[in-house]
C-alpha cells in the first residue's frame, strides 16, 4: 500500500466520522476522489439504514428474555446438589463395607429424590415429570402461611407458566401448548384469586412485585396473541385486566371483595343496574371492556378457591 | 462514555450475568439490541424475521455467557459474532426452502413518499451495486456506514487492525462506486 493511499484511506475515515458525529467536514480539506466517496456513503447512509426496532418489540423480547433467563438462572442454582452428592459419595467410599452399604442406600435414595426433583423443575407441559413439577409447587404453596409469601409464590408460578408457554414455542412443541395455556391461565387466575383474599394493605410492598407482573403478563399475552390468538389467552388477559383493578382497588382503600372477576366497581346506579345474579355490590364491567360495553360474566365465574393448577 | 469505560462497564454486566443476574444481562441487551438488530435488519428484509432472529442473538448469547471469557474484545463483537452464526442458520433454513437465487442479502428500502422517483431509482440502483460487492466489502460498508459504528469497534467486530478497516472501507466504496456507474450505464 503507498502512502498517498493511508492518507486518502485515513482522510475518507475521519470525514466519515465527522458527519456522523453531526458535524460537517471541510469538504475544501478533502482530495476530490474522498470528496466523491464520501457523497456515496451519504446516499448508502440514507437510502439503506435499517431502521431501529420498534418499542413494543424492544420491551416485549426483553422481558421474554429475562423471564427466560431467570428461569434458567433457578435451574442452574439447582445444579450443585449433584456435585455435593457426588462428594458424599467419593468420602463413603472409604469407610468399611456395612457403612458404606447403608450410606450408599441412603444416598441413592437421596440422590434419586434430588435428581427427580432437579429433573422435574426443569420440566415443561408434555414431559413425564411434569406433573412432579406441579405438586411440589402445591406442596411449597400449602407449607406457606404468610399471605405474602403465597402471593409471592403464585406470581412466580404464574411467571414460570408464562416461560413454559414461551420454551414450548421457541421448541416448536405445539402438541403441548393446549395444556401449557390452561396451565398460564388458571395460574393466572389463582395468583388473582389470593390477591382479593389475601387481605394485603395498600403499601404493602408485595403489591408493587404483583403489579409489575400483571403488567408483563399483560404485555407478553398481547404479543402471544397477536402470534396465535385463541380463547384461553384471552381469559388469560381477562385475568390480568381484574388482578390489575383489584390491586386498584386495594390501593385505594377499597375491598377488593366489591369485585367479581371481570368486573370494576364504578358508581352505586351501575351497581343496581347490573344484571347477572351477582353479589350484592358486584359492579358492571369497566368501560371498553367486553363487546359492545356486554356485561361481565356473572358474578363468582373465574378460578375459585382452591382451583387453579393443572395438577388439582 | 469513552470505549474503554464502555468496555469496562460491559465487562462489569457480563461478570454479574455469569453469576446468574438476569439484570446485569437486561442492561446489556438495552445497551446493544439498536445496534444488532439493525445489523440483522440489514441483513434480511423482513422486520418479523429481524425481531425473531435479534431476539434468538440474546438468547444464544445468554446460553453461552458461561463459558465467555473476557480477552479485551468488547462484548458486542462477541454479540456481532453469534448474530453472523445465527444469519448463517437462517440463511442455510431459507436455502432449504426456496432457490438461492430468491433470498436476499439485503433489507429491501421502503419506498418512502417524501423521496423523489429519481431518489428511489438511485438508492435500488445503490442497493444493486452493494449487493454485487464482495462480502467483506458490504460488511464493512454496513458497519462503519450503516451502522455508523466507529472505527475502533467496527475494527474490533470484524477482528480486524483499525488501519485494515480503514483500507477495506476505502476499497469497498471504491468498488461500489464502480458498480454504482456500471449498473447506470447498464439501465440507459
Amino acid at each position: 500500500m503507498t502512502k498517498v493511499n493511508e492518507r486518502v484511506e485515513r482522510q475518507l475515515d475521519r470525514a466519515l466520522t465527522a458527519l456522523q458525529s453531526d458535524t460537517t467536514p471541510d469538504l475544501a480539506q478533502l482530495s476530490p476522489e474522498v470528496g466523491d466517496l464520501l457523497r456515496l456513503a451519504q446516499v448508502v447512509e440514507r437510502g439503506l439504514r435499517p431502521p431501529g426496532p420498534a418499542d413494543h418489540f424492544r420491551r416485549s423480547a426483553q422481558r421474554r428474555i429475562l423471564n427466560l433467563l431467570r428461569h434458567r438462572s433457578r435451574k442452574d442454582a439447582a445444579r450443585p446438589l449433584r456435585s455435593i452428592g457426588h462428594g458424599f459419595l467419593t468420602g463413603l467410599m472409604r469407610r468399611p463395607a456395612l457403612a458404606i452399604a447403608s450410606l450408599l442406600l441412603t444416598v441413592a435414595l437421596i440422590g434419586t429424590s434430588a435428581g427427580v426433583v432437579y429433573a422435574a423443575e426443569a420440566s415443561l407441559p408434555g414431559d413425564a415429570l411434569y406433573r412432579v413439577k406441579l405438586g411440589l409447587e402445591q406442596t411449597r404453596l400449602r407449607l406457606t402461611w404468610s399471605n405474602g409469601w403465597r402471593l409471592e409464590l403464585l406470581e412466580m408460578y404464574a411467571e414460570r407458566r408464562q416461560t413454559e408457554v414461551q420454551q414450548l414455542e421457541l421448541a416448536g412443541r405445539d402438541q403441548d401448548m393446549g395444556p401449557a395455556l390452561d396451565g398460564y391461565v388458571l395460574a393466572l387466575g389463582d395468583l388473582v384469586t389470593e390477591l382479593e383474599t389475601s387481605g394485603l394493605q395498600a403499601g404493602d410492598p408485595a403489591l408493587q412485585g404483583v403489579d409489575r407482573a400483571l403488567n408483563n403478563h399483560l404485555d407478553t399475552l398481547q404479543t402471544l396473541i397477536t402470534q396465535a390468538p385463541s380463547a384461553a389467552l384471552d381469559k388469560a388477559v381477562d385475568h390480568s385486566e381484574h388482578g390489575l383493578e383489584v390491586l386498584e382497588a386495594i390501593q385505594s382503600g377499597q375491598s377488593p371483595s366489591d369485585l367479581a372477576p371481570g368486573r370494576i366497581k364504578q358508581t352505586d346506579q351501575a351497581e343496581d343496574d347490573q344484571p347477572g345474579g351477582g353479589p350484592k355490590g358486584t359492579p358492571g364491567p369497566p368501560p371498553g371492556r367486553g363487546p359492545n360495553g356486554t356485561p361481565g360474566p356473572p358474578a363468582g365465574v373465574g378460578p375459585p378457591d382452591g382451583v387453579g393448577n393443572p395438577n388439582n | 462514555m469513552s470505549d474503554r469505560e464502555n468496555n469496562q462497564a460491559d465487562a462489569e454486566l457480563v461478570r454479574l450475568a455469569q453469576q446468574g443476574q438476569a439484570d446485569a444481562f437486561g442492561r446489556l441487551y438495552e445497551r446493544y439490541v439498536d445496534q444488532l438488530y439493525r445489523y440483522v435488519r440489514s441483513r434480511v428484509g423482513e422486520e418479523k424475521d429481524a425481531e425473531d432472529l435479534t431476539e434468538t442473538v440474546f438468547i444464544r448469547s445468554f446460553e453461552a455467557l458461561a463459558k465467555y471469557e473476557d480477552r479485551g474484545h468488547p462484548y458486542s463483537a462477541f454479540l456481532y459474532q453469534v448474530a453472523r452464526n445465527v444469519l448463517v442458520d437462517h440463511y442455510r433454513a431459507a436455502v432449504d426452502e426456496q432457490p438461492l437465487e430468491n433470498a436476499s442479502p439485503l433489507a429491501d428500502p421502503a419506498p418512502e413518499p417524501e423521496r423523489s422517483v429519481e431518489q428511489q431509482q438511485e438508492i435500488l440502483l445503490v442497493q444493486r451495486a452493494m449487493q454485487s460487492l464482495p462480502d467483506d466489502y458490504q460488511e464493512v460498508i454496513r458497519l462503519r456506514v450503516l451502522l455508523a459504528l466507529p472505527t475502533a469497534t467496527a475494527s474490533a467486530w470484524l477482528d480486524r487492525s483499525e488501519g485494515a478497516v480503514r483500507v477495506l472501507l476505502y476499497r469497498a466504496l471504491k468498488a461500489l462506486r464502480r458498480q454504482v456507474e456500471k449498473e447506470h450505464d447498464q439501465g440507459e
